[in-house]
């Protein structure tokens, strides 16, 4: 894992060509009903791009397993998919 | 690693089969009504196993390059927690030969490889052992991990000096024998006590037995010594089912096309013959210099490095004669075309130049592999993209051994170069289409269907054409002729004779059937008698018409198809509708009323549902099996002592809810839980043991609530007021040929006379009315092209979403007035499913939406002329 990016920034780091991101509280400077660490199309336009392919860690996300597929997204939920190193 | 979207949907079956076995009690059942409903056919008869009746022994057939291994990595999990319902099982994992063994291991073992992220993904802890370990295993070790013992299947045969530890007494297995019941089957000594073996070890815990085959070597299983250690199933993942001594239940097979279009697999193979060796070597040598300097190309484009390696495949050396052996093939590289030595390898039993290469190594000189039998087993190179073989071709299984190896996708990633996603061959042979039939027998060997494997095998290209004919290559034909005078064919003006091939000891005359009408008079006097020459001209005249017929489909001459798609504009995006849209409407567990009637989860393991009643002897035996099974590993399960909070706790780590937040589900679970305690009565210990069903009861109740969910957000499109729009904004293009995903039975060209059909495959039809409902299409005026639509391909299908599901049409067709039609057949006993009667709607918002561009139609009960009175309706 790359060092870790500032506490502000959801993109956490770029390793083998993936994209690893955190979604938090205030991503979308409070305007959503959750908050932003729950995955959805107006969340993932407001995260820093990406050609390649993507980890999003959440609380939940809204996009569909199929979409994620798709759009070269692996989703995991925290916290049941954090493992221990 | 994502899995593909093939291996995804094979694993889905494989989840099915086993939810069925629960749900029917009884493994031939479940085979039925599985395949039943994914093939959408009658279902297909399940065959026991002998020596295990009852045992579930299913199949799932990937061709080679699919990547088997890791769908048997992700498939332990399925039968552990879907069939057996066990946090932890004991896996016993076999390989077909040593080789592989230790390269399974080191995988496994290996905590940065694929498999076992797979494995720990979906498990938790593991433990990989060999059979050595495995004498050492610990109790502690079989209660919080899942064990999976990798082995050979040789190994298990009765005779293998191996077997014999597997039924010693073993001291430091004695732990495990404390509480064993009576009731228990397992070897005993004289005063009952269990013997402390690794094969009573295995029969205690039921294991999974998962067999990792490779193609060409048919280790026949011993059920005989397999079913000694009382398996709870065995999940077979191979290229080639066995079909005569224990034939498998191949649950699902995965198509060449299906791996090609997701970019597994090089094809087609383009095959060249010639008869001079040396020659040979020099077209395959040029080739593979082309092939660099593409690939040089391709990196700069996008980064990413390879370097084409040739396979040579050399005769042996046999005593007193001179063959075509490694030495001469080095000293022909290194001489005649001045190969560097540092660029070639020897790979045969002798000498191992490549043992612990890293061939992908960006520093790797190596681009010239010479082997003689087969490449070590297990050895695979993605770089490997030219295969040339000097061996005349006298027995066909050399070439069998080594055509696999050129086969795999180097990143399983499509190149943007076209040559670069292809396979060549060259083999030393006067008879082209002898080895046609070699090479094709060989791709049927690595799992591909026997009529797939025909289309994929191409000519290169002939003199002229560019790179859209290849195609054109598949579709001319040689046939072949005995003839009498072969002095005429030495008369012949010399390009003719130049394409045509004469073997003189079976006077067999192969001739092309593009031929022109003089030189079909020049040859013919090579026959005797005017009768055997106009029967020649004749055949040959009749390829020539089928040939012509056949032609280019449209996506092969590079004619777009794309289709407006049912859309929904949100918060200023066009996207197609999809479940996302649903998923975005905000729904929530209802934490008042959260508890489980009698009906949805009863405290009581259920009766299974009866499926067909078997009445002899032998049929209660088989239904008994997985009941057995089940009151055996009831046995295992050790007593937790968890309170209320582990158990939420395990529940709601067990069953999947992406859009479901930790948060919403704890609460609610915990609320369940605590209500099935007290309003049911339901004691927390029996809640516990029972957790796997508890689990699937609670995954079926939020999924209801989901569904009611998306079903109201679902009614919500059709008022008028939504956003759905239907334009030529959002449109659904059909891919290039070699994307479209023909699954296994689809017809091949040649096979059929659609001649609208847009690719020369058409995809399988599932009932004999689906096919008479695509014949009407064809025959339909109206109709300039269309498309069987292939189901569950969402990047390369046409779909709608229903509220619960995607839905994929049957055929797809643009009309020469530039309006689109979508048809969906239905039978007469499910039209008036609600299912069917969701998707009426929304083919008829669809229809609404888009301005009279589109139409959709659901004939059934054989009325095929519903569809064109829709096609003649006018807005």
């Amino acid at each position: 894992m790359p060092p870790r990016a500032p506490k502000h920034l959801p993109l956490l780091g770029v390793s083998n060509d993936t994209a690893v991101y955190l979604l938090y509280n205030g991503i979308l400077k409070d305007k959503s009903v959750k908050g932003g660490n729950v995955l959805t199309y107006e969340v993932l336009a407001g995260l820093p791009e990406h050609a390649g392919p993507k980890i999003i860690y959440g609380n939940g996300s809204r996009i569909s397993a199929a979409r994620l597929r798709e759009l070269g997204i692996i989703f995991k939920q925290i916290p049941y998919e954090i493992r221990e190193m | 690693m994502q899995l593909k979207n093939y291996q995804q949907r094979s694993l889905d079956v494989l989840g099915k089969y086993f939810q069925n076995c629960k749900k029917f009690g009884d493994a031939a059942d479940a085979f039925y009504f599985t395949t039943k409903e994914v093939e959408g056919g009658s279902g297909r008869t399940y065959i026991q196993v002998e020596e295990l009746p009852g045992l579930p022994y299913v199949c799932l057939r990937v061709p080679t390059g699919g990547g088997k291994t890791l769908m048997a990595a992700h498939s332990v999990s399925l039968a552990a927690r879907d069939f057996l319902g066990l946090d932890h099982s004991f896996v016993l994992w076999l390989t077909p030969s040593t080789t592989i063994r230790e390269q399974t291991l080191n995988a496994l073992k290996d905590r940065r490889h694929p498999y076992r992220s797979a494995l720990e993904s979906t498990l938790g802890n593991i433990t990989i052992l060999e059979l050595g370990e495995a004498l050492y295993v610990q109790p502690a070790t079989l209660a919080s991990d899942t064990v999976i013992l990798v082995s050979t299947t040789q190994a298990f045969r009765v005779g293998d000096p191996e077997l014999r530890k597997v039924y010693e007494a073993s001291g430091s297995l004695m732990s495990h024998f404390d509480n064993v019941p009576a009731s228990a089957e397992v070897d005993r000594y004289e005063n009952d006590k269990p013997i402390p073996s690794l094969a009573n070890l295995l029969r205690l815990h039921r294991p999974v037995i998962i067999v990792d085959e490779a193609q060409n070597v048919r280790s026949p299983l011993s059920f005989e010594t397999l079913a000694r250690f009382n398996p709870s199933c065995i999940l077979e993942f191979t290229a080639t089912p066995h079909r005569e001594d224990h034939p498998s239940n191949v649950l699902y097979s995965i198509s060449a096309r299906e791996l090609k279009a997701e970019s597994m697999i090089k094809l087609p193979l383009r095959l060249e013959t010639r008869s001079g060796w040396k020659e040979l070597m020099g077209d395959a040598i040029l080739k593979l210099k082309e092939l660099e300097g593409l690939a040089e190309a391709e990196r700069a484009q996008t980064g990413e490095y390879l370097r084409p390696i040739m396979l040579l495949q050399a005769q042996p050396l046999r005593a007193g004669r001179q063959t075509v052996s490694v030495e001469v093939v080095e000293a022909c590289l290194r001489e005649d075309y001045n190969i560097p030595a540092e660029q070639i390898a020897r790979a045969t039993g002798k000498d191992d130049d490549i043992a612990d290469v890293n061939l992908t190594a960006p520093d790797c000189k190596i681009r010239y592999i010479i082997t003689v039998q087969k490449l070590r087993e297990g050895w695979d190179c993605s770089f490997a993209y030219v295969l040339c073989s000097v061996a005349e071709q006298s027995s066909a299984t050399a070439v069998e051994q080594i055509v696999g190896r050129i086969l795999r996708m180097p990143k399983a990633t499509r190149k943007l170069t076209p040559d670069l996603n292809m396979a060549y061959a060259y083999v030393a042979s006067s008879n082209f289409i002898e080895t046609l039939n070699t090479l094709t027998d060989a791709l049927v060997e690595n799992g591909f269907q026997k009529q797939e494997a025909k289309d994929l095998v191409v000519e290169p290209q002939q003199k002229g054409f560019g790179p859209l004919f290849d195609y054109q290559a598949t579709s001319s034909q040689v046939l072949a002729f005995k003839i009498s005078e072969p002095s005429v064919l030495e008369k012949l003006p010399e390009d003719l004779a130049g394409r045509l091939r004469y073997d003189t000891s079976s006077q067999t005359l192969e001739v092309p059937t593009d031929i022109t009408v003089e030189e079909i008079q020049a040859i013919k006097p090579a026959f005797k008698g005017k009768q055997a020459q106009n029967e020649f001209a004749q055949r040959v005249a009749e390829a020539q018409a089928r040939v012509i017929a056949l032609g280019l489909t449209p996506s092969e001459r590079g004619e777009p198809f794309s289709i407006p798609v049912l859309a929904c504009r949100q918060n200023g995006f066009l996207a197609q509708l999809e479940e996302t849209h649903f998923l975005g409407f905000d729904w929530e567990l209802p934490k008042q009323n959260a508890i489980l009637t009698e009906l949805e989860f009863t405290a009581d393991r259920p009766a299974p549902q009866q499926g067909e009643i078997d009445v002899t002897d032998k049929g209660k035996v088989e239904s008994q099996f997985i009941k057995n099974l089940k009151d055996q590993l009831a046995l295992l399960k050790v007593d937790l002592g968890w309170d209320t909070s582990n158990l939420v706790h395990w529940l709601d780590r067990n069953f999947s809810h992406p859009d479901l937040t930790a948060t919403e589900t704890g609460i609610y679970l915990t609320v369940l839980v605590n209500n099935l305690i007290e309003k049911r009565g339901i004691p927390l210990q029996t809640l516990v043991r029972e957790k796997y069903r508890l689990r699937d009861a609670i995954a079926r109740k939020v999924e209801e609530y989901r569904q009611s969910a998306h079903g109201q957000a679902f009614k919500s499109f059709f008022d008028a007021t939504s956003k759905i729009e239907v334009t030529p904004d959002k449109v659904f293009s059909f891919g290039a040929p070699e994307d479209y995903p023909a699954p296994v039975g689809s017809l091949y060209r040649g096979e059929h006379t659609f001649k609208k059909h847009y690719y020369p495959e058409v995809g399988k039809f599932d009932s004999n009315e689906e096919k008479l409902c695509a014949e009407y299409i064809e025959t339909l005026d109206e109709v300039e092209v269309w498309v069987r639509n292939i189901s569950n391909q969402p990047t390369r299908s046409f779909w709608f979403q229903t509220s619960s599901d995607r839905f994929y049409p049957d055929f797809v067709c643009k009309l020469k007035d530039g309006r689109y039609l979508v048809v969906e057949y239905k039978g007469k006993d499910r039209y008036d499913n609600p299912e069917e009667k969701e998707k009426r709607e929304i083919g008829a918002l669809w229809e609404k939406r888009s301005n009279s561009q589109c139409l959709f139609i659901m004939p059934t009960d054989r009325k095929y002329d519903v569809i064109r009175a829709k096609v003649k309706q006018q807005s």
